[in-house]
């Protein structure tokens, strides 16, 4: 394995979350029933072939490239991209082929401990083909096929990288953080299991210290991040084996197959690659306007990266919480918020990492959907810090907060779950259970010192959990002591 | 009284057009009931107060402008039983202005190219079925058939009237165009379907002018550039040299001043054209694979259905066309081929434009033969002559028209010219028609 480098580069497909779709007006939603969200434009009936453009899709577009760091194209054109299929009703794909919406950007991603750069080829705009339902294992060998153009038209943006990947590991964490940014910036949904993000891998080996590409084949079909990175490491492992036995490895595409967890390769259905691109005359190109472009800078969120260091260098995070914290913009969002109620940033980030993501895991819910607000969790906080209340019975005040949205004083107050602070109540209490223990007091005197557990135990039965532990530790010894 | 009159009308347009499609074969789609059905609408609508003004005019569409529940065949085996859902905006435009559509005419297939036999159009126009007629001009097409017909016709700049509708083969070339046989009703027609259309971005905006009151006006001269090599044209016959030379002499006397001026790109636009439209026509005609609509050929897999449905769908002349578009775009020639083309085209739209800024109007014949036959024995050709004078205009998105020449011995080629805007054009036109008449 190591006498080679492994050299990778995706090519990523994502779904616009637009209303409408890239030429036309028919809806883009997902689930509809076959063939119901058409027109004669994304059908490509006769005559019916001037495109109008989606500005949606386009600012979109636009805000990925400035999100991924890119140079944005100063004119908006189209171009097509020819060849036959079932599946594209134009015979050719409107695309930027010419004058992509973006180059020369870069993703950085976080590998062993230090930061490391992917380079974006190119992002550009084009629109999607329809969907094949083959009666039989595929196209050529199926009785017949039906086609679903509901997906005919629906926008999408190819983001190309630099050969940069290395590993499978590091394909995995891009893809990550690209899913990250684009739903930061709220342009797609980025689902890989249902479509709306699709990565095919460009995968080749070289001899180490080489500094020439090896053949490539581009492997598809991988509907996870784990089967992005299981395709690629078998594809890493099956060209290994060729190029030390010798052979070569033939340059093609391959499907990922999940269940048999092999690639294998496709057979070439239609050999033409040759796409003959060129501008579509029924699209006029148009300049950009640089003011537009300035605006939608301005209206980019905080990036997942920018947002990571700054949970890092600001409250002191630890890297691990600052990437859960950022996994998405609206749990970052509600960490950012419960900390303009609470002074303390380690203790919200457990809170949230801890509970408040078990809480909405268990009920199946967003973030967004969660009834605990910011600042009613801080004032829980600040219960336990004024040591009103033990994390024990925060817990369970949490939980309630969670179902009602009520306040965690009001909880507290109403089911008397105030913590038992009183040292004389305590110490009552301690002198109880000392007289009613002899054998743990015998033990704990002849120096098992575990033994005090017991009595504690006993006195948290007592007051159904709500007396302050390290106090009633303190009175205990005291008591014992005496 | 009116009710009568518009009824009456339509009886005498079925009459007209039953006869000329007897005696040449004229229409692909002709319904007689439904005539009288659309002039009794227009009747009612007059009657409830309506403004109508083109009611009483009539007129008919090549086959490869859509009409809703009427076939639109393209000429094509590939359409034969194609119904559009809609009206192509022009046809819309015209309709709802009282303008009666009296049937769909034969064309060439996909309207690439155009032989005498297939001008279903300019023929009803020409017979005086019909007042008017739309088709579609990509390469020249429609100014051709109404030269063979003795007609005249505009082609529009790219973009004046929607294509929204139109069923073309070679987009950045393609437009649609009115045939008549008087240039006021060229006039009358353009200003009722010219105008910006927002679901067609390459129409144009900005306001139409209304072209039919500005007609008698403008200069009392206008300055003539003429190709200095008009003669030299590929496939040109004497009468067409001795006819126009002539014609050069006389336009003086009528306030055209005529400068023979040299060219440098001008005659090559036939060939650019060429070129550029069949790498255009190899996509935009890659919708007919027989999966959505049209004819499908039986298959045992889905590449050999898109091979047989094209292959039995298309015509040898139209396949050869799409080859040579596919041979011209790939890999191997597109450098070659269609990026000198591309660049070919934008000297000669420069050209255009630079006479344009000192002359009112280019010149030249309409086609370089005089007579029918010789046109037809071209059309199977990809270096075709015929549109050696028009192309240019189309790629330069500039609009043309051709008027006939009055008074000639042989079938003659109408009288071609090129200029910056329709208003100069129609207005030239109309002097020139008084003169001829």
């Amino acid at each position: 394995m190591s006498e080679f480098e492994t050299i990778i580069g995706l090519e990523v497909h994502v779904e616009l979350l637009t209303k409408t779709k890239l030429f036309c007006s028919c809806s883009t939603a997902f689930g509809a029933e076959p063939n119901t969200q058409v027109c004669p434009i994304c059908l490509g009936l006769p005559g019916e072939i001037i495109p109008v453009l989606n500005r949606k899709a386009l600012e979109y577009a636009i805000k990925a490239a400035l999100a991924l760091n890119c140079d944005i194209t100063d004119v908006i054109d189209f171009d097509r991209k020819n060849y036959f299929y079932a599946d594209l009703p134009k015979g050719y794909q409107r695309s930027q082929f010419f004058n992509p919406m973006g180059t020369n950007g870069y993703v950085e991603i976080e590998v062993g401990g230090s930061t490391k750069r992917i380079g974006i080829k190119q992002l550009h705009l084009e629109e999607d083909a329809g969907k094949l339902l083959h009666t039989g294992d595929d196209i050529i060998t199926s009785p017949f096929s039906l086609v679903d153009f509901n997906r005919a038209g629906v926008p999408l943006i190819e983001i190309v990288t630099e050969p940069d990947i290395r590993s499978a590991e590091e394909a995995r964490l891009f893809l990550q953080e690209l899913r990250n940014i684009l739903r930061y910036i709220a342009i797609s949904d980025c689902k890989l299991e249902e479509g709306s993000m699709r990565a095919d891998a460009n995968v080749s080996l070289r001899p180490l210290g080489s500094n020439k590409f090896g053949n490539k084949t581009e492997l598809k079909n991988m509907n996870s991040f784990r089967s992005v990175f299981n395709g690629i490491e078998y594809e890493v492992k099956r060209q290994s084996k060729i190029l030390r036995e010798g052979g070569e490895v033939l340059p093609e595409t391959r499907h990922w197959d999940e269940d048999k967890g092999v690639t294998k390769g496709m057979r070439s259905k239609f050999a033409s690659a040759d796409y003959r691109c060129f501008p579509d005359a029924n699209f006029l190109p148009y300049e950009l306007s640089t003011d537009w472009i300035e605006k939608l800078k301005d209206s980019l969120p905080e990036l997942p990266l920018a947002r990571r260091r700054r949970l890092m260098d600001e409250y002191g995070l630890p890297a691990y919480d600052a990437e859960v914290l950022t996994s998405s913009r609206e749990l970052a969002d509600y960490y950012d918020a419960t900390l303009r109620f609470s002074p303390a940033p380690k203790v919200v980030s457990n809170w949230v990492m801890g509970e408040i993501l078990r809480l909405l895991k268990a009920a199946e819910i967003e973030i967004t959907e969660c009834k605990i607000t910011p600042e009613n969790l801080a004032e829980l906080l600040r219960l336990i810090e004024k040591g009103e209340i033990s994390g024990k019975i925060a817990k369970e005040v949490l939980e309630e907060m969670s179902t009602t949205g009520e306040k965690a004083e009001s909880i507290v107050q109403r089911k008397g779950l105030a913590q038992i602070s009183d040292e004389d109540t305590l110490r009552k209490l301690a002198i109880e259970v000392i007289a009613a223990n002899p054998r743990s007091v015998e033990d704990y005197r002849s120096g098992k010192k575990k033994a005090i557990g017991f009595l504690v135990g006993q006195i948290m039965r007592k007051t159904k959990g709500k007396a302050n532990p390290q106090l009633v530790n303190k009175v205990l010894e005291e008591e014992l002591n005496k | 009284m009116a009710y009568e009159h518009l009824e009456e009308l339509g009886k005498v347009v079925v009459e007209r057009c039953r006869n000329i499609d007897k005696e040449s074969g004229v229409f692909v789609s002709f319904d007689a009931d439904l005539i009288a059905e659309d002039m009794k609408l227009f009747e009612e609508k007059l009657e409830q107060g309506e403004e109508l003004p083109l009611a009483g005019l009539s007129f008919v569409l090549a086959d490869n402008i859509s009409t809703a529940g009427i076939r639109t065949t393209c000429g094509s085996k590939m359409l034969a039983s194609y119904q559009p859902l809609f009206d192509a905006e022009a046809v819309s435009r015209l309709k709802d202005n009282g303008a009666l559509l009296a049937g769909k005419t034969t064309v060439d297939e996909f309207g690439f190219g155009v032989s005498s036999v297939k001008s279903g159009a300019a023929k009803a126009v020409s017979a005086g079925a019909v007042n008017f007629a739309l088709s579609v001009d990509t390469v020249g097409e429609l100014r051709q058939a109404a030269s063979i017909h003795g007609i005249a016709a505009i082609k529009p700049t790219y973009g004046r009237i929607p294509r929204k509708g139109v069923v073309g083969y070679a987009a950045s070339l393609e437009v649609l165009g009115i045939m008549a046989k008087k240039v006021t009703e060229l006039a009358v027609i353009l200003k009722y379907i010219a105008g910006h259309l927002p679901a067609d971005p390459t129409s144009l905006i900005g306001e139409v002018p209304d072209y039919p009151s500005l007609l008698e006006e403008g200069p009392a001269e206008f300055k003539i550039a003429v190709p200095a090599d008009w003669s030299e044209a590929r496939g040109i016959d004497e009468p067409t040299k001795k006819i126009f030379g002539t014609q050069l002499k006389l336009l003086d006397e009528y306030g055209f001043r005529i400068e023979l001026v040299p060219f440098s790109y001008f005659y090559h636009s036939f060939l650019v054209a060429q070129f550029i439209s069949a790498v255009e026509a190899f996509s935009d005609l890659a919708n007919y694979d027989g999966v959505r609509f049209g004819y499908r050929d039986g298959a045992k897999h889905l590449q050999e259905m898109f091979i047989n449905s094209r292959s039995k769908g298309m015509s040898n002349r139209l396949k050869r066309f799409l080859v040579f578009g596919a041979l011209v775009s790939s890999k191997k020639y597109f450098n070659r081929c269609y990026l000198q083309a591309q660049k070919m085209r934008t000297l000669i739209k420069e050209e255009l434009k630079t006479r344009l800024k000192k002359y009112d109007f280019i010149f030249t014949p309409t086609v370089p033969f005089t007579n029918a036959k010789t046109h037809d024995a071209y059309h199977d050709s990809l270096l075709n002559p015929a549109s050696y004078y028009t192309a240019a205009a189309n790629l330069a998105g500039l609009p043309a028209l051709t008027i006939p020449i009055a008074h000639s011995e042989v079938h003659m080629p109408g009288l071609h010219f090129i200029g910056s805007d329709e208003t100069g054009l129609l207005q030239a036109a109309l002097r020139l028609e008084k003169e001829y008449l």
